[in-house]
Parts: structure tokens; sequence; C-alpha cells
């Protein structure tokens, strides 16, 4: 029995595998792949988890700016089996979780419609809450005499000075919370979303407000 | 000697059966990622669409709020809107009311005469904050009373189209 010769020494044979069936090899393990990784291992239905928490605490943020009068309103974080934090800037509400399968850490952002007016508990602000608001306003505005509340209105004449300060205010906060925003880790930290108006009489007797949201971290008494 | 395959010089003709799998595969491809590319531009859209939704729906409620300008009296549930001061209220008054982050609208308020047409109430012709739309825009409306200076009241709508400011 003669010897049989070494594969690559057999000239009778062919090597087509080489070329285009590894190539299809490839290209359908590729495909499978691509499919495999983008239904089963994707990272699409956290992402949406992540959006619709984002979503549901900016929809109650803006809900706010459409009540028609003082309104104190608890949110708090819903209840997951995996951690995350939400962050609050001026514009953005920012919901981080953890435990995705490429990255880290999963992102979801939400645009806001309005700009509340963010008082993070640890700046030490001169106010935090609407009735520190109207007390503030009444020491430096109001000359001890006028708070902006429905009781004690500002005079019409005042209301340029006091939206000015409101305007910047809210632009000497905005760009900081946009570095360092409200971070909210705990799901039994509350985060209270307050409406509140600042009324100017007129000189014929008549009220006009304006409403402004306040989101602050301060338990009420 | 033999030649060794690499350097074998006859040729010969590749087996068939192998191309037409390989092209199938490649459709495969090609309508795999024609789909993906597909659902996520559509996606976007519609998030897009879904935004300026919810900003026109915000910008309607909060211009037919008590304290808007544009409301003479009523709760929220019945605006009502006086024509006479229309003509006064500014971009800027309507800013001062519902300052949407990131997009300008346009309000317009029409009311049914007797016959039953649609009008358009005066002074809302050219009533709009920042410049006019350059891009896609989507309308919400409400229905309102307008309350004319003689007293006469008559069924009509508000409409407020947003838009995205641009850059």
């Amino acid at each position: 029995m003669s010897k049989s010769p070494h594969l690559l020494d057999d000239t009778r044979g062919i090597v087509a595998w080489l070329i285009s069936q590894i190539g299809l090899l490839l290209a359908a393990g590729v495909l499978i792949a691509s499919i495999a990784s983008l239904t089963f291992y994707s990272d699409w239905q956290k992402e949406a988890e992540a959006k619709a928490i984002a979503s549901e605490i900016a929809t109650q943020i803006e809900t706010m700016d459409l009540k028609s009068g003082n309104n104190l309103t608890l949110c708090m974080l819903p209840l997951k089996n995996y951690h995350y934090n939400v962050t609050i800037s001026t514009e953005y509400v920012t919901v981080r979780r953890e435990g995705g399968t490429f990255t880290d850490v999963i992102t979801a952002r939400e645009a806001l419609l309005i700009k509340p007016f963010i008082r993070p508990a640890a700046w030490n602000l001169a106010w935090n809450t609407s009735e520190e608001l109207y007390d503030f306003l009444c020491l430096n505005y109001g000359g001890g005499q006028y708070a902006g509340n429905d009781t004690h209105p500002f005079l019409f004449r005042d209301k340029e000075r006091v939206k000015q300060y409101l305007y910047e205010e809210l632009s000497r906060t905005a760009p900081v919370l946009a570095r360092q925003p409200l971070l909210m880790e705990n799901v039994n930290e509350p985060l209270f979303l307050e409406k509140t108006f600042i009324y100017f009489e007129k000189d014929n007797g008549d009220l006009e407000m304006m409403g402004i949201v306040i989101i602050h971290q301060e338990v009420p008494s | 000697m033999k030649p060794s395959f690499i350097g074998d010089k006859r040729g010969v003709s590749e087996e068939f059966t192998s191309l037409p799998a390989l092209m199938v595969v490649m459709i495969g491809f090609a309508l795999f990622f024609a789909l993906i590319a597909t659902t996520y531009v559509t996606y976007h859209q519609k998030l897009d669409e879904k935004e300026l939704h919810e900003a026109a729906h915000h910008a309607v409620l909060k211009l037919t709020l008590p304290e808007s300008p544009l409301v003479s009296e009523g709760d929220t549930d019945t605006p009502l809107i006086v024509s006479a001061p229309i003509s006064a209220i500014s971009a800027n008054d309507l800013t001062e009311c519902c300052n949407l982050t990131g997009y300008d609208y346009r309000v317009k308020i029409y009311y049914y005469d007797e016959q039953g047409e649609k009008q358009l109430l005066r002074g809302t012709e050219n009533l709009f904050t920042g410049t006019h739309s350059s891009g896609d825009t989507v309308s919400a409306s409400r229905k309102i009373a307008v309350k004319f200076a003689d007293g006469e009241i008559r069924y009509g709508k508000i409409v407020v189209t947003v838009w995205r400011i641009e850059g």
C-alpha cells in the first residue's frame, strides 16, 4: 500500500475553502454576532428605563409651572432594584445608572422646558423656600413692608427691580448648577417642588402676579 | 519535484456553491443594517416630534392660565379672552408669561362668527416670540371663549405653534 501524499503536496486537491468559504464564515459570524448583541446584550432597555425616570421627574417639574395657585409637591425617586442617581440642573434632568453591558454607567438626559430655581441644601443660600424668598424680598426690596405675597404685595413700580433680581439669581446659579447639579441618590431623600407667586399691586388695586418654580430639599415645618 | 499548490499554475474553477451563500449573507448584512439605521433615524425623529408636542402643549396650557396676559377672566377650565387688549400684547409679555427654554412660538386666536366662519382675532396676526420658524413646527390648540368689548361671547380656540430656536 502506497503512502498518501501530504496535504500540501497533493496537487490533485483544490483549496477553495481558504477563499470564499472562510469569507462566508466570517460574514455570517459577524452578522449573527451583530443581531445577538443588539437583541440580547444591548443596553437599550436600560437606557429607556433611565430615560423614563428622567422624563417623569422633568414632567413633574414642568407641571408645577402650570399650577395657577401656590403649590408644594413632594417628588420622590421611584424605587428600583438597581442603583441610580438623579442630577438636576437648571436645564436638564439627568439619570445615571450602573450595570451597562458595554459601559459602566448608562446616562439618560431630559431637557426642561422651564428654568426652575434650584436651591441645593448644601449651598447655604439666602433663601430656599417660598417663605424664605418672601422674607428675603421684604428685607431687600420691600423696605420691610412689602413681601410680594398676596397679603403684602409689592408696589407695581418695584416690579422691574424684583424681576431683575430673580433673573440675575437664575443667571448666577445656572452655570454653577451645570457644573455641580443638585444630586439625588437616595430614594428616601425627598425633593420639594414649589410653585409660588410674587404679587404686584397696580395703582387701580388690581394684582399682577409672577409665578416661579422653586426646587429645594428643605422639609417644611 | 512536484510544484506546491501555491506554485501550481493550473487553474481550477472554484466550487460554485459557496458564492451564492456568501451573496445571501451579504444581502442579509445590508438589510439588517438598513433596518437598524431606519429604526434609529425614525426613533430620533419621533423623539424630536414628541418634544415639540410637549413644548406646544405646555405653552398652550400656560398661556391660558389666569395669570396669562391673554386671559382676562375665567378659571383654568374655561379661560375667557377679551378682544380689546390683544393688540397691546407684545412678544415680551408672552415671554414673561411663558418662556420655553430652547423654543420660540407663535400664538393665534380664532373665533367663529355668526355664519360659523373661522376668523382670526385682530391683534394676533403677528404675535410670536423670537424669530420666524425655520424648521419643523408643531401646533397645539385649546378651546376658549372670546369675549368682545360689547359683551358678546363667541366660541373660539387658541393655537400655539412651536419651533426650536436655531443654534
